[in-house]
């Protein structure tokens, strides 16, 4: 992983992700229900950990945050993502900073380090087998 | 090093590094000190093979990415659904070499 390419991730992410929520808010209310695009659940029936994050950033977005929490916890962390690492890209870019790939490679050096691995990826753990149970 | 020693290193572990790294690296292995021989036969190297069979299996998830050391990118493909499945289809494309890269970063890192 380069620099630039963080820069285009992220903006493919952002695209990605606000076409993702707004056609979902678009199928939702012409249809009632809209398909996931997730390869985890078309192969194996349950949700992967992410499953629901469309649904929980568009329920935030109509300000039902009990749908969001239900929907998928990860959403808020979405909403938070879809608006700040934009943001920070776009004024890195603005001013020639590199904020955002400060901030990464920090993330990177962080979450390796055992004692906040082993805690997130038992919260992640927790975190998938309700989801599973609420969403068999 | 000797550079019989540093042919057979490459040689018998030429399918963990990209062709185009190759004379980078038997440069650096050239110039590095005999006593990193035993240090670089330890190294944990990753089989791009074997990451693409994660990839398939684990795609989504980010498994691969995560195994290979690239944790930010894990992550945004944990979170995402393997990047709304695009990423995770497309990765299948780039995890070799990218294990590939990595490889070449972990033994340059251990000769400097």
């Amino acid at each position: 992983m380069t620099r630039r390419w963080l820069y285009r991730v992220v903006a493919l992410g952002t695209v990605f992700g606000v076409a993702a929520v707004a056609r979902h808010l678009y199928v939702a209310a012409a249809h009632g229900n809209a398909s996931g695009v997730c390869l985890f659940h078309a192969a194996t029936g349950a949700p992967c950990p992410a499953c629901g994050t469309t649904r929980s950033v568009a329920a935030l977005l109509q300000g039902e945050w009990a749908q969001a929490w239900q929907h998928n916890p990860l959403g808020l962390v979405a909403s938070a993502a879809l608006v700040v690492l934009p943001a920070v890209a776009v004024h890195d870019q603005w001013r020639g900073r590199d904020d955002l790939w400060r901030a990464y490679t920090w993330v990177e050096s962080t979450v390796r380090r055992p004692a906040v691995a082993v805690p997130l990826l038992l919260l992640l753990a927790a975190h998938w087998v309700r989801l599973i149970q609420l969403h068999p | 090093m000797d550079s019989s020693r540093v042919d057979m290193y490459l040689v018998a572990n030429g399918k963990y590094f990209e062709a185009g790294h190759i004379p980078a690296l038997r440069g650096e292995l050239l110039g590095a000190d005999e006593s990193k021989w035993a240090y670089l036969q330890a190294l944990d190297l990753k089989d791009p093979t074997m990451m693409l069979v994660v990839g398939f299996l684990g795609g989504t998830l980010g498994i691969d990415r995560f195994l290979i050391g690239d944790t930010g990118m894990g992550i945004g493909k944990l979170l995402t659904c393997g990047g709304f499945g695009i990423w995770a289809i497309v990765d299948l494309f780039l995890i070799m070499d990218a294990a590939r890269r990595k490889n070449f970063e972990t033994v340059s890192r251990a000769l400097a």
